[in-house]
């Protein structure tokens, strides 16, 4: 299934309206390869800010800023994110799927 | 008994109601859920579209970690989660030389640990079992049973219950006494991960299935997602507001239900942090 | 001394352009044993083979060596030719100089190289050669039938009407298969069972067939023209000499809820039964499994009310033993059993059909519109009995499906599903039929134009897409699929869904192909011989087969495979004796130390145990034996006899080691 969708994004050949998913997709490997597990602010931030680097539209950014309050009455909003300690294997892992190095 | 237990990110994150139902739920099992050390993130929807090599990769490293910690199986709770830790065992039990190749990448052996999702660990646990240990019946309570996408598809990685009408959901909600209904939604998508990048397409597929849930009268929505729970609970107001509605159906985790079953406190399982509560 | 013949033939330009066939005459004719080595330009044709006629006799050969083209093409034509001169046609032999040599070079000096080689290996082996005689086997002038649908009925009548005796056998207890419970046949939209019936009334009365319902191929022993069958005739429970068809008990069985399976479980028969109206032989049957008399030792009403005294409680199975020349094949078919299978052919559940009462096959919907079916012929729906006012069917379900190991093609669908829309909008002309389809396969005689009859004057609409999910919702079934061609989606609120599911060989066909010694391929077809010039004989000899049993098929090409086969059993029965090719295999019994192990391995079970004894009747020593009448000359038991003793006949080891020698 993955298949087109792999060939498609090496080929650069990726639907104009996917492009907030591809920022998206982008913006979470980004975070893991950096974090080991995901941080969901640092993912958000860098989403938002890529997007609207893309769009230049500010709707983006201001978009569920009200699940903020509802999610901290919660105490799902997590501040400080989890980091794996040793994050250099991550990074290493990532290279050599990425690159094909080391 | 111990069970080995790998979250995901989102148990870890905004999710994190998910990991104290199943902590106080499967506590009052006499299951202890021990978390692998230093595990990594799966890699979710944005390795396998992004980059093949990298889905099996990642996890791999979490099937090395546990194997390595020595546990026979490892509760996965997210089914995205399970489901690629399952696919990557997959394609690795078929090639021995893709073994080889990932031991080289993640610096790590993956061997068999057993993957289990939320309703085979209560398989594991016995549903004899936890049915003997219900002190508070869910008196007929009228739930639909979400599996979603990931929890029986694809059938020829997971081999989990029957693709198109499971029913092993069903079976635990039975020994708890509620009474599940049959509709026609368990297993159609309610856009997973796209809830930030395409949320049109979210609330669309989630009123449809909150829509039927309902017409089938159901009172409760039983998921073994986390990513599912979001777009049905804490997506419901936005859904309700782009259709025109209230649905009011309160999403149950598993665990939740189960916990309660066994006389737990809803607010020990962590229901109260939930978006939609249940009336009266 | 030998004196052999070579034959060099340009086959005009093939062989000539590139062999110098002047050159290799003169060469070949140097040989030791070789008398004369002349061409020409047509071998095969009349003069040419005058020739070689003229020089068997004026240089007395004894062995005659056509170089030409591939034994293939003209073995038989130059075997003949050097019979009529008297030589034993097996002192021939044919060098390949065309499909070998001329045809796979352009180089004129290797070409005729090779083309000397070629010759000098065939005189060698053929100065080896043995006069054979052809194998003469008895026959038994009678023909077994196995299946009573179409293709076995007509099987049967071909031969009986041709003055030899047919035994058929039949399963069920009443002949007439699949296509007796169809409503109406494409393209004519014939009433099926009236244009059946007669032929089975045929079948039913002829004078010369024997025909065995509610019965069983039990064993098959024997060899063509000599096959012994062992037939198990289950226990009816009814004397069928003495019952009359008066239908008494069956009014009188109190167990009339059980389902029929002639209806496909869409209506009821009491546990006394006759299965359709029109069945042959019209008597009763009692299903064990159900009657109450024969499970628990109540009831008993039916034998009350029988006048004739033909109730038999104590019935048994019994076997009867049959002996015959030639075997017909044509078992038939079942549909893929949705919902029911397990393993890689399990699925479909998204269709929903033993969920939802309203999703139902395409037999099933076939009784539902047969006159004589279990709603009268009426359209209804199998859970409220109110009339379909949109159906959809789906066709392709399970077929052209490599996922679930039916990557094939069933054929017939397409043409039964316009069929369907087409009875359904004549019988409910208010009704709305959608068919979702892939592709559409009309290729028979009026076959397309009946598919746009239904379309375009029956206004059945057809969408190009597959369906996803079949769900209910207030008694009506969502039927969600595609429209490929538009590109949207559709989805259509349906109150009954046909599927099309794929055509499957008849339960129990491996065990009978393997009694019968017959291959089938991976999905229980059975295999024909050679898929385009031999497609109704077996590489079983004398055992044929036609119909849906060899694939899937409609009514017409059964009915033209089962006069073939019937042409087949003809051809096999008519001589008094059968020839066969004495190139088989044949043992040294003097030398065999009966181990048996060519026993083992002949695929063809074609090698007996048995003793050499002396003319006075006392016991020497065992041998292993071939079978002459079932050989097939394949050479296994000359591979693995230890001792030599095995040998075969045209290519014995002695003719190839001397084909060996001559290139050396």
């Amino acid at each position: 299934m993955d298949a087109l969708r792999n060939e498609s994004y090496r080929r650069g050949l990726t639907n104009e309206k996917q492009a907030p998913v591809m920022l998206f997709q982008k913006a979470f490997l980004d975070n893991i390869r950096r974090n080991g597990r995901l941080n969901e602010i640092e993912l958000i931030v860098q989403y938002k800010m890529s997007g609207f680097a893309a769009t230049r539209s500010p709707g983006l950014l201001f978009k569920d800023a009200t699940l903020g309050p509802k999610l901290q009455a919660r105490k799902k909003l997590h501040l400080i994110g989890e980091k794996v300690r040793d994050r250099g294997v991550v990074h290493r892992i990532f290279d050599r799927c990425q690159n094909g190095s080391a | 008994m111990n069970l080995g237990y790998y979250p995901g990110c989102a148990l870890h994150g905004s999710s994190d109601d998910y990991e104290q139902s199943l902590r106080a739920c499967f506590g009052a099992l006499g299951v202890e859920l021990k978390e692998i050390e230093e595990w990594i993130c799966c890699g979710a929807t944005a390795a396998h579209s992004l980059n093949p090599k990298l889905s099996i990769a990642l996890p791999a490293r979490n099937l090395a970690l546990a194997s390595q910690a020595g546990y026979s199986e490892m509760l996965a709770p997210c089914s995205m989660c399970s489901m690629q830790l399952l696919r990557a065992q997959k394609h690795m039990e078929q090639d021995p030389a893709l073994v080889e190749e990932m031991t080289q990448i993640v610096e790590a052996k993956p061997n068999g640990t057993r993957v289990l999702n939320l309703i085979q660990a209560f398989e594991h646990v016995g549903l004899d079992a936890i049915k003997a240990a219900v002190k508070k019946p869910l008196e007929d309570l009228p739930v639909a049973c979400y599996y979603g996408c990931l929890l029986t598809r694809p059938p020829e990685i997971l081999e989990f219950d029957d693709c198109e009408q499971p029913e092993s959901m069903e079976a635990v909600l039975v020994a708890l006494g509620a009474k599940p209904v049959d509709w026609n939604y368990k297993t159609e998508c309610c856009g997973a991960g796209m809830t930030l990048a395409a949320e049109e397409t979210v609330l669309d597929l989630s009123h449809k299935i909150l829509a039927d849930a309902a017409e089938h009268g159901a009172k409760a929505i039983a998921v073994a997602c986390p990513m599912c729970h979001v777009n049905l609970d804490m997506k419901q107001s936005a859904t309700d507001a782009k259709h025109g509605v209230r649905h009011q159906m309160p999403i149950y985790y598993l665990s939740d239900l189960v916990g309660m079953a066994l006389g737990l406190d809803p607010e020990r399982l962590g229901v109260n942090r939930h978006f939609v509560q249940r009336k009266g | 001394m030998a004196r052999i013949g070579v034959f060099i033939c340009w086959c005009g330009e093939n062989i000539a352009r590139t062999v110098d066939v002047e050159r290799v005459a003169q060469e070949v004719a140097k040989l030791p044993g070789v008398r004369c080595a002349q061409t020409y330009k047509y071998t095969c044709s009349d003069p040419g083979q005058a020739i070689i006629r003229e020089k068997i006799t004026s240089e007395k050969l004894d062995g005659v060596v056509v170089a030409s083209c591939s034994p293939h093409m003209h073995m038989r034509t130059f075997r003949k030719t050097v019979a009529s001169a008297g030589l034993n046609p097996f002192m021939l032999e044919m060098a390949n100089i065309r499909e070998h040599c001329s045809w796979v070079t352009h180089d004129r000096e290797k070409a005729t190289a090779k083309a000397i080689d070629l010759i000098s290996l065939s005189v060698a082996k053929v100065k080896n050669n043995h006069a054979l005689q052809p194998i003469r086997v008895p026959v038994t002038r009678r023909a077994l039938v196995v299946g009573g649908g179409v293709a076995g009925i007509q099987a049967a009548l071909d031969i009986a009407d041709a003055g030899y005796e047919v035994v058929m056998v039949e399963r069920e207890p009443s002949i007439g298969g699949k296509m007796a419970g169809l409503s109406e046949t494409f393209p004519t939209l014939d009433c099926s069972q009236c244009i059946l019936t007669p032929r089975m009334v045929d079948v039913g009365q002829h004078p010369k067939i024997k025909l065995y319902t509610y019965s069983e191929v039990e064993a098959v022993d024997g060899f063509i023209g000599n096959f012994e069958i062992t037939i198990r005739k289950k226990a009816r429970y009814v004397d069928i000499s003495k019952c009359t068809g008066c239908g008494e008990c069956m009014k009188a069985c109190p167990l009339k809820k059980n389902k029929s399976e002639f209806d496909y479980g869409m209506g009821l028969r009491p546990a006394i039964y006759i299965p359709f109206p029109q069945a042959v032989p019209a008597r009763p049957v009692i299903d064990k499994n159900v009657c109450a008399k024969l499970l628990k030792g109540g009831c008993g009403l039916c034998e009350k009310k029988c006048a004739a005294g033909g109730i038999n409680y104590k019935d048994e199975d019994t076997f009867v033993k049959e002996k015959v020349g030639a075997v017909v094949l044509a078992t038939g078919f079942k549909l893929y059993n949705i919902g029911k299978q397990t393993g890689k052919l399990a699925g479909y559940g998204e269709y929903g059909y033993g969920k939802y009462k309203d999703v139902i096959d395409s037999l099933q919907f076939e009784r539902l519109v047969s006159a004589s079916g279990p709603t009268g012929g009426e359209i209804k729906r199998p859970s409220d009995g109110t009339t379909p006012k949109n159906v959809v069917f789906i066709a392709c379900v399970g077929s052209r499906d490599n996922a679930k190991g039916m990557p094939y093609c069933s054929k017939i669908c397409c043409m039964y599903t316009a069929k369907h829309t087409m009875l359904y909008k004549h019988k409910v002309h208010e009704g709305q039929a959608h068919v979702f389809y892939m592709d559409i396969r009309a290729g028979g005689k009026n076959y397309d134009e009946f598919v746009r009859r239904a379309i375009e004057q029956d206004g059945a609409k057809y969408y190009r897409g597959r369906v996803s999910k079949i769900t209910e919702k207030n008694g009506k079934l969502i039927v969600r699929g595609a429209d490929t061609l538009s590109g949207a989606p559709v989805t259509i609120e349906a109150d009954l869904v046909v599927l099309a599911t794929a055509m499957r060989p008849a339960d129990g066909v491996e065990e009978l192909a393997q009694k019968m010694n017959v291959g089938y391929d991976e999905h229980g077809f059975l295999l024909e011989s050679h898929p385009k010039l031999r497609p109704v004989e077996t590489n079983s000899a004398g055992i044929y087969i036609c119909g849906a049993a060899h694939g899937p098929k409609d009514i017409p090409e059964s009915v033209a495979q089962a006069s073939a086969a019937a042409s087949k059993v003809l051809i096999t029965l008519a001589a008094p004796e059968l020839t066969r090719e004495p190139e088989i295999a044949s043992i040294n019994e003097k030398t065999c130390a009966a181990c048996f192990r060519c026993v083992a391995t002949c695929p063809y079970h074609a090698i007996e145990k048995a003793e050499v004894k002396t003319p006075r009747g006392v016991f020497v020593k065992r041998t292993a034996r071939v079978n002459t009448g079932l050989c097939m000359g394949c050479g296994t038991c000359v591979a693995v006899c230890p001792s030599k003793s095995a040998d075969l006949e045209g290519f014995t080891d002695q003719e190839i080691y001397s084909m060996i020698e001559a290139l050396i």
